[in-house]
């Protein structure tokens, strides 16, 4: 194999796809990237980490020796960061070796066999729709907080997708790590119906949204089955990522999002992002409880903390209900107000004890259901 | 000291079990519930401890359709259920009724005659073994993976009842999940304390 690569090209696809190869492998070869130099001028990259992997496209300035080859993903990455900028970097592979010489420098490295190099077999992938790279982006964006980082509740670990028939064909989107969930739903998009649930991995989430990064004005097209799912990002000569789905069962979600919480308060979202932000300064432990008060229009913030005192301060707010107290973990009350970019966000509260609806407004695509803090 | 509450997340939308777990408690109403023909006049009344299952074997007997099964059998007016014997007899239909709680008082004569002679199933208290696969059976359904020696630890220490052991293994999900790590010793013991008080008592 021999080919020659702009630099910032080389730089930009390996930058893609190096991410997916672990820092740790026990296998060898889940260390390398897979270089597959064609007849055509392009030049094809390849990782994998066994549930996931992603193949890019990139333009080639030349192709003398058409072939294919693993060398080390982090290292071939680490070198083509500090080539100089502008330089043509030239891959030749001869005895086992790779050759990378761009401008004055030369590197000679270890290379394992392409036939070794494994492949997901994606097999039938019966359902196929495109989603506009930003939706794609915002359902992300609104949702993988909200990702279980719990590793034996494995059915978490992920976003899990399903359509619904609801006052119109509607695709959804859900995360939960039992202490908080986060939903997103959008139209049905031609082609999802039908469509299996899936439970789509943290990682893979993750690849994706560094992907949809660099491509948010075109479409992405996506086809899955029950077991494997496949993005694909500006189409020819572009980006694939496929995925290992979850094999589990999401739990029945939609049981747990309130529905007759009648206690509704409305406030900026910001000033009580900054509110709960600044009373939690003060608490101790790992969960920063912050309690709320409820009365007519306004809201009190409040921590007690056993070692540096307590911190209170009061926003005004839109509330007509009963007063109550009802506390919340200040990390996940902020999690979710920096999720709202408008000038009101909803909470729905029935009591101390009930999940609590967030949401911007009716309208909202996203609604987010947060469990209270005994305090 | 402030702790999280933890979303009610379940797996199954109506809270039914996936299965019935067969052992030294129940395994002879089972083999009756496969034999109804041989129920002196086809009837046969089930009774056992809260959370043992009954509901489902009658479920499971009715799917069957081996016969009909009345859930609650108890509770329902006397009269009507003599009604019902009467038509399963003519029909000459299996019936089996369900009761719960402690003793069935029967106030009508002619009914208390027919149920005294029909056969009388009881689920009684689990073994070791049972009790293992009612915890694993349990977890299995919550999505709970129990860390290796649960099985080991919890068995000796659980209350040998349906109901507790279905209360430890909702206090272990529900504990694991609050405390967003997997379910290993510290979060069994602490579900037994919750459940029974700390093993050993603290002396002041």
């Amino acid at each position: 194999m021999k080919a020659t690569i702009e630099r910032a090209t080389l730089l930009r696809s390996l930058g893609h796809v190096q991410s997916v190869v672990e820092r740790r492998n026990t296998i060898p070869i889940l260390s390398n990237v897979l270089i597959e130099a064609g007849e055509g001028g392009a030049v094809k990259v390849m990782a994998t980490d066994l549930d996931l992997q992603v193949v890019e496209t990139m333009p080639a300035a030349s192709v003398d020796t058409p072939g294919a080859i693993t060398v080390s993903a982090h290292l071939l990455f680490d070198i083509a960061r500090k080539l100089p900028e502008g330089t043509q970097v030239s891959l030749e592979v001869a005895d086992n070796r790779m050759t990378v010489k761009a401008g004055r420098s030369r590197f000679q490295l270890p290379t394992l066999p392409r036939d070794d190099f494994p492949v997901i077999v994606e097999g039938d992938l019966p359902t196929s729709f495109e989603l506009p790279a930003k939706v794609l982006a915002e359902l992300i964006d609104r949702t993988r907080f909200a990702i279980s980082t719990e590793e034996t509740r494995y059915y978490l670990n992920g976003i899990f997708f399903h359509v619904a028939d609801d006052d119109k064909p509607v695709l959804k989107a859900a995360a939960t790590d039992g202490h908080r969930l986060a939903r997103y739903t959008i139209d049905q998009p031609d082609g999802a119906d039908g469509m299996p649930d899936v439970i789509v991995p943290r990682k893979a989430v993750a690849e994706l949204r560094k992907l949809l990064e660099e491509a948010l004005d075109g479409n992405v097209e996506i086809d899955l089955s029950a077991s494997k799912i496949r993005f694909t990002l500006g189409g020819e000569g572009g980006v694939v990522l496929t995925s290992k789905l979850i094999d589990g069962t999401f739990p029945d979600y939609s049981r747990v999002i309130p529905t007759g919480n009648d206690k509704l308060l409305k406030l900026d979202p910001r000033s009580f992002f900054e509110g709960v932000d600044r009373v939690a300064t003060i608490a101790t432990e790992k969960t920063r409880a912050v309690k709320m008060g409820l009365d007519t229009d306004k809201v009190t913030l409040t921590v007690t903390s056993p070692d540096n005192g307590t911190a209170a301060e009061e926003l005004p707010a839109d509330y007509k209900a009963d007063g109550f107290e009802i506390g919340f973990n200040a990390t996940y009350l902020k999690d979710i107000l920096s999720q709202i970019d408008n000038d009101t966000v909803e909470l729905h509260l029935a009591d101390a004890g009930a999940p609590t609806l967030i949401r911007k407004d009716e309208k909202s695509p996203a609604l987010y259901v947060l469990m209270p803090m005994r305090v | 000291m402030p702790s999280q509450i933890v979303l009610p997340l379940s797996h199954r939308q109506d809270g039914g079990a996936d299965r019935i777990v067969v052992g030294n408690a129940n395994e002879d109403a089972v083999e009756a519930l496969g034999t109804p023909d041989s129920w002196p006049f086809r009837t046969a009344v089930l009774a056992g401890p809260p959370r043992s299952g009954k509901s489902l074997l009658a479920c499971w007997f009715d799917a069957q359709e081996r016969g009909d099964a009345i859930d609650g059998a108890n509770a329902l007016d006397e009269a009507e259920l003599f009604h019902r014997w009467n038509r399963a007899q003519e029909d000459g239909r299996p019936l089996l009724l369900v009761i719960d709680g402690e003793g069935w008082e029967i106030a009508l004569p002619d009914l208390k005659s027919r149920m005294g002679a029909a056969l009388q199933l009881e689920i009684g208290v689990p073994d070791d073994t049972m009790l293992a696969a009612l915890i694993e059976a349990h977890a299995a359904q919550r999505g709970l993976a129990l860390g290796e020696g649960a099985l080991t630890y919890l068995v000796p220490r659980a209350e040998r009842s349906f109901a507790g052991i279905e209360r430890l293994v909702a206090e272990i999900d529900r504990l694991s999940m609050e405390r967003k790590v997997a379910a290993t010793q510290s979060v069994w013991r602490d579900a037994l304390e919750a459940i029974r008080g700390p093993e050993q008592a603290s002396l002041l």
